[in-house]
């Protein structure tokens, strides 16, 4: 029976597990938006942070807080992505046309594969994280702070992310180098740092989801590419490279995915599809993309 | 299609490969006609799928996909009693038609755009291979008990991979192929000069999806079961591409020679069971798409200085 209590926790759960998918999802939009290079490996950065923060949490034997861990991995997976872009996607950006439709695709694949390997070798197993805060009580009510705490951290970083594209120079210059690569290349933009920066960017957004997901469920070396996947169709239903788009589709996924979950699981990640499907037949180009968009 | 001396001298040597492979499995074992028919399933589809790629541009991440709606339906059908070919036929037209009411939509996008929602199609269609359990036996699938029907699957795969390869070639010498190569080297030069650029699209769309369409049934007769990994797994839906791009997109030697060689290096990795199977197949992706924009057609093809119809990206 669902109870407004159990509304109250659905909708709790469901705007936490969005904003775990926003980070990833508007990870995804910018690196896809300045490269416009689908990286199909995104997911495995976020499950290898999760994998950072179970190895930490097992070497310290539960002694620490997880959220730490942010302050380290945020900044490790930045470079990350930095290097990334610099040795495997700008030497694509630089290929025919023709070839950047396919090739970014088997070379991020190929990565991702890679990473699950190497993860699959190191933890062979699904792997979890029992942290716990002590719960808050309000009259009847009784709510997890972690989870409470994760959505205030989640908002803060999708916050801060949104300050910084919208106020410094550097995330001015991300925002037209995703609207115009050319044009921003004219205004004397270095489109190729901008890049570089923008995929550090991207993946350390990754790697804050992998923190806050593990935290509420367990995760296993396989679970990049379904990730990515779901973030796929977040930034489809967005539209590709918009980055309100993704925000927006991430919290409609999380919440109906939660919602659905609470009547039949089998069902929330083909509701999600289902969703994103029919949006698309109306608005092929996403719920804020522009119009005919262009490669 | 001319039929002078020259092409009938280069045929050669495919035509009599083509009659040794047809009488091998009658001299093999159960699992080395199975592969035999796994070689053939991996040819159609890539060269099915470069059918559209080659001409086109599109690449087309639902080919593999349509393959697998049509092996559920087959079986689906089979299971409720019809009979063999009813359901193949029934089957491969649902496809057929799922394939273009879906591909019409996408192809209002371009580049990147149709790459990546036509993946978000083969992603819905394995969750919801799973999702709809009363039908599709969710993670369990469905098996059907037909005996053991691996000759007449390799024969009629068979035929269809001719097929495939005839249909290839008679469009890359017609007129619609001369037009469709138009389109995809400027898509608006193409439309001013008096192409229907969207209805050619969808053409070259269905005549892509007719084989993945009837080589479903095919696959279900003869490994008689089905579920979501085996046919909309992520290793399915990349495999067409894959493949084609491997051997070198837009000539019928490209994705021949890709399917075979991927196909073999699957079934020694997986049946060998390496711990870093993965890391192998990710490193073999990794090398094509940053070095060899043409595949491996390309590379003899630059290195011998001639051309083996390979185009220039």
């Amino acid at each position: 029976m669902l109870t407004p209590l159990a509304l109250l926790e659905l909708t709790l759960a469901g705007l936490l597990l969005g904003g775990i998918y926003s980070l990833l999802s508007v990870g995804l939009t910018v690196t896809f938006g300045v490269a416009r290079i689908l990286n199909l490996s995104h997911g495995e950065f976020a499950m290898l942070s999760a994998l950072a923060v179970y190895l930490l949490y097992q070497f310290t034997a539960g002694t620490f807080n997880p959220f730490t861990t942010l302050a380290v991995l945020i900044p490790l997976l930045f470079a990350s992505g930095y290097l990334f872009e610099r040795f495997l996607i700008r030497p694509l950006r630089q290929k025919p046309a023709e070839v950047i439709e396919w090739a970014p695709l088997l070379v991020t694949l190929g990565v991702a594969l890679i990473i699950e390997d190497v993860a699959f070798i190191a933890v062979p197993r699904e792997f979890g994280v029992s942290y716990s805060l002590p719960p808050v009580r309000l009259g009847a009510l009784t709510l997890s702070s972690t989870r409470i705490a994760s959505l205030v951290l989640v908002t803060a970083i999708a916050v801060g992310l949104h300050l910084f594209l919208r106020k410094t120079f550097t995330g001015k210059a991300i925002r037209a180098t995703i609207q115009e690569r050319e044009g921003a290349l004219t205004m004397g933009i270095d489109v190729n740092r901008i890049s570089s920066l923008t995929f550090g960017l991207g993946l350390s957004m990754a790697a804050a989801a992998g923190v806050f997901l593990i935290m509420i469920r367990g995760v296993d070396a396989y679970v990049g590419l379904p990730i990515t996947a779901k973030a796929v169709a977040i930034v489809i239903l967005g539209g590709m490279g918009s980055i309100l788009g993704s925000l927006l589709g991430a919290i409609i996924l999380g919440l109906a995915e939660v919602y659905v979950s609470f009547y039949s699981p089998a069902w929330s990640f083909t509701v999600a599809w289902a969703i994103l499907i029919i949006i698309l037949l109306v608005r092929p180009q996403g719920l804020f993309g522009k119009r005919a968009e262009r490669v | 299609m001319r039929l002078d001396g020259g092409f009938l001298l280069r045929a050669m040597p495919i035509t009599v490969v083509a009659a040794i492979f047809l009488v091998l499995p009658l001299f093999a074992t159960g699992y080395q006609r199975a592969l035999m028919n796994l070689y053939l399933v991996f040819i159609i589809l890539a060269l099915s799928f470069d059918i559209l790629r080659g001409n086109t541009g599109y690449v087309n991440l639902a080919h593999a996909s349509i393959f697998g709606w049509s092996a559920y339906v087959f079986a689906i059908l089979l299971k409720n009693g019809y009979n063999i070919l009813a359901s193949t036929a029934t089957a491969s037209l649902f496809s057929l038609a799922l394939s273009l009411a879906v591909g019409a939509p996408f192809f209002r996008t371009r580049g990147a755009y149709y790459t990546i929602i036509t993946l978000g199609f083969s992603l819905l269609s394995y969750s919801l291979a799973y999702s709809l359990d009363w039908v599709t036996g969710g993670w369990e699938g469905i098996s059907v008990n037909l005996g053991d029907m691996h000759l007449p699957a390799f024969y009629s795969l068979y035929i269809l991979a001719v097929a495939t390869i005839v249909t290839y070639y008679a469009i890359s010498k017609s007129k619609f192929g001369l037009a469709l190569k138009t389109m995809r080297e400027d898509e608006e030069a193409a439309e001013s000069y008096g192409l229907a650029t969207y209805s050619l699209k969808l053409k070259a769309l269905a005549i892509s999806s007719i084989f993945p369409a009837i080589s479903g049934p095919l696959y279900v007769l003869y490994t008689s079961y089905v579920n979501p990994d085996t046919v909309f797994g992520l290793k399915n839906i990349f495999a067409p591409a894959t493949m084609a791009l491997f051997g070198g997109s837009g000539s019928v030697l490209g994705p021949l020679i890709g399917s075979l060689v991927i196909t073999t290096a699957f079934e020694i990795l997986f049946t060998t069971q390496l711990p870093v199977r993965l890391t192998v197949i990710g490193l073999i992706l990794v090398v094509v798409g940053l070095f060899m924009p043409r595949g491996l057609v390309g590379l003899l093809q630059n290195r011998r200085g001639r051309t083996l119809g390979v185009p220039k990206p």
